[in-house]
């Protein structure tokens, strides 16, 4: 509980800073790139619409940050609002009436919340694996690339990138328990 | 070789997930599981080139929002407000007079269109709101509005105005809505409600005195584009009819306001004109396009110190989004000279000096007060003035193609003069019987 408190008040810090000082959002989207990204990707249609609206999000987000008025609620939520309103207009405009859960009403749900904090901890997390781990973790799920492409890419042999694979699949495991213990 | 088995067994599985998005995670190793659904949410991992681009824009958009602006002058305009409606009618000077006679508008600024008695830009101040109008043209052909007055009596005000020329919709009647309030059209295109609160307590400062009413098809699109492009709020609820279409609602973008209801019966879309006073023109010309406009303008420098863009929204309606930068007095609108005077103790002698030597063509003549005549296209004004004894002399200096020539045409006439050198020219100068001095001049 004292640390939740601790982060909500270095947050409150942070907000109050950067409404003062545009330059100190920095802070504020470091913090947040994962949570809102993870919550944007799974309710559009492809990668592209999701950094559409991320993109959208952060920079409503910085145009708008001096209306944001601390009363506990974690800035998260307001850019998961942000978020679930953009996906809704994006949908309206394309005639899509539903089809990808776009209701804001998972903002509330505490099981969706968690989820959707844990997936951003895994996103964070990926970036501290040592670099061979983190290369073969973005080409064969970012770029959706074979083992074989990447060995061919990388100079390594097949077995050598799925050792990677593993390794960096297991490490992730680990530090996510880590995380979340 | 268990481990390298294990490898494979989840690169296998692996493979089938990202070939197969929908796929159950399955393997054979349960201790393969937990892995396979980590590699599940890996299929979402965003690109890192994507976090560090996002970061570097935002990185721009704050240093801009942070850059300390070198003007002191607020980004509207002196007297304006946020919303200021644009009104482009066929015969704006007749209509000027008409917002005079029937509102009590006062004349802030008219800006002819030069050599023309059409108005380029025009501003009225009505109750300490603006109203700006043009002249329609090919170019921005007419965009009458729907406005909302809020005035001291509505009753006064409605048979002024149609005494002034405008045609009565209805006649002021107490409204449900607490307003009394009555409805005209005049000749321009324009609609008025004319309005007065009698069953609710306007807000500290009055009601606005000016506010747009717009009626478009599809209030709820036309909404969620302000709210979108421009942050405009909603105030107080928005009564829908059974059908759903929305009956009435205001609106408040920056520091005022205005009001929307879908168009129904006799209240049909009028397509006007906005003008928008915004803190930065460009950053807002871009939501607007993201949120559905399309440009008419981007935003560009105007020489009245204003940066200005234009968009049309989908509803059709016109907002020119505006930052005003720094205050810049207006040029006089000068069409030509009229004339200037020089004075003279004896009109006759002037008249024999200039008209009949000299051979200045007259252009008008008041025996006994002045004679007017067109020195080079410029009309000066030989006015009759007993007392010149001690008043400063003019100077009226000419250019002349031949210095050579002008010289023997004086002595022609008996005229003397002298002589000299400047720099760069060469003159002859003349008196004439007040002591007046002609200068004539070759450049070199």
């Amino acid at each position: 509980m004292k640390a939740a408190k601790q982060e909500a008040d270095d947050e409150r810090l942070l907000i109050e800073a950067a409404q003062r000082d545009a330059s100190r959002f920095a802070e504020l989207y470091k913090r947040n790139f994962e949570r809102v990204y993870a919550f944007v990707v799974r309710r559009v249609r492809n990668r592209a619409e999701a950094e559409d609206v991320t993109s959208d999000v952060f920079h409503r987000a910085l145009a708008n940050l001096h209306r944001f008025e601390w009363r506990g609620v974690p800035f998260a939520a307001w850019l998961y609002r942000m978020a679930a309103n953009a996906i809704a207009d994006r949908l309206q405009q394309a005639g899509r009436e539903a089809g990808l859960p776009s209701d804001a009403d998972a903002i509330e749900d505490p099981v969706a919340l968690r989820q959707l904090e844990e997936r951003a901890t895994l996103f964070r997390l990926v970036n501290e694996l040592p670099p061979d781990q983190q290369r073969v973790v973005n080409m064969r799920f970012v770029e959706q690339k074979s083992v074989r492409e990447i060995a061919h890419q990388l100079r390594r042999s097949e077995g050598a990138i799925k050792q990677l694979q593993f390794r960096a699949l297991e490490n992730l495991r680990a530090r996510m328990r880590r995380a979340h213990a | 070789m268990p481990k390298r088995s294990l490898n494979q067994q989840l690169d296998q599985a692996v493979q089938a997930l990202l070939s197969r998005p929908d796929s159950l995670l399955t393997a054979a190793e349960p201790e393969l599981a937990p892995l396979l659904s980590v590699a599940a949410d890996l299929r979402d991992l965003p690109r890192k080139e994507f976090r560090e681009q996002l970061k570097s824009d935002l990185q721009r958009s704050s240093s801009m929002a942070t850059q300390p602006k070198p003007q002191a002058v607020s980004y509207i305009r002196e007297g304006f407000h946020t919303i200021t409606p644009y009104l482009i009618v066929p015969g704006a000077a007749e209509f000027l007079e008409f917002l005079k006679a029937a509102f009590g508008a006062k004349e802030r600024l008219r800006i002819p269109r030069p050599g023309t008695d059409l108005v380029m830009h025009a501003e009225v101040d009505l109750g300490g709101y603006i109203i700006e109008l043009a002249d329609s043209n090919q170019q921005f052909p007419a965009r009458p509005a729907e406005l909302h007055l809020y005035v001291s009596d509505a009753d006064a005000t409605f048979a002024r105005a149609v005494a002034a020329g405008a045609t009565s919709v209805f006649e002021p009647v107490d409204q449900p809505y607490g307003d009394r309030e009555g409805y005209v059209k005049d000749k321009f295109g324009n609609q008025w409600y004319i309005a007065t609160p009698i069953g609710w307590t306007p807000p500290a400062g009055g009601p606005p005195a000016v506010q747009p009413v717009l009626h478009p098809r599809g209030a709820d699109q036309l909404m969620e584009f302000l709210k979108d492009a421009f942050d405009a709020e909603i105030l107080g609820d928005v009564p829908r009819s059974p059908e759903g279409a929305v009956l009435h609602v205001t609106m408040r973008i920056g520091d005022n306001t205005l009001e929307i209801g879908d168009a129904h019966g006799q209240f049909q879309p009028v397509p006007c004109a906005l003008h928008l006073y915004v803190p930065d023109c460009d950053a807002l010309y871009q939501r607007a396009l993201r949120a559905g406009a399309t440009s008419i303008e981007p935003p560009n420098d105007k020489p009245y110190g204003d940066r200005e863009a234009g968009v049309k929204d989908a509803s059709g309606f016109t907002w020119y989004i505006t930052t005003h930068l720094r205050d810049i007095a207006l040029p006089l609108p000068i069409r030509r000279l009229d004339f200037f005077t020089i004075r003279t103790a004896s009109l006759e002698r002037a008249r024999r000096f200039y008209v009949e030597t000299l051979q200045f063509p007259v252009l008008d003549e008041n025996k006994g007060e002045y004679f007017r005549i067109a020195v080079a296209g410029v009309p000066v004004c030989v006015d009759y003035d007993a007392n010149i004894a001690g008043q400063q002399r003019n100077q009226i200096g000419v250019v002349v193609s031949h210095l050579g020539f002008t010289r023997e045409a004086l002595r022609g006439r008996g005229i003397q003069f002298s002589e000299g050198q400047r720099a760069d020219e060469t003159w002859v100068a003349i008196k004439d019987p007040d002591g007046h001095e002609i200068i004539f001049v070759q450049e070199k």
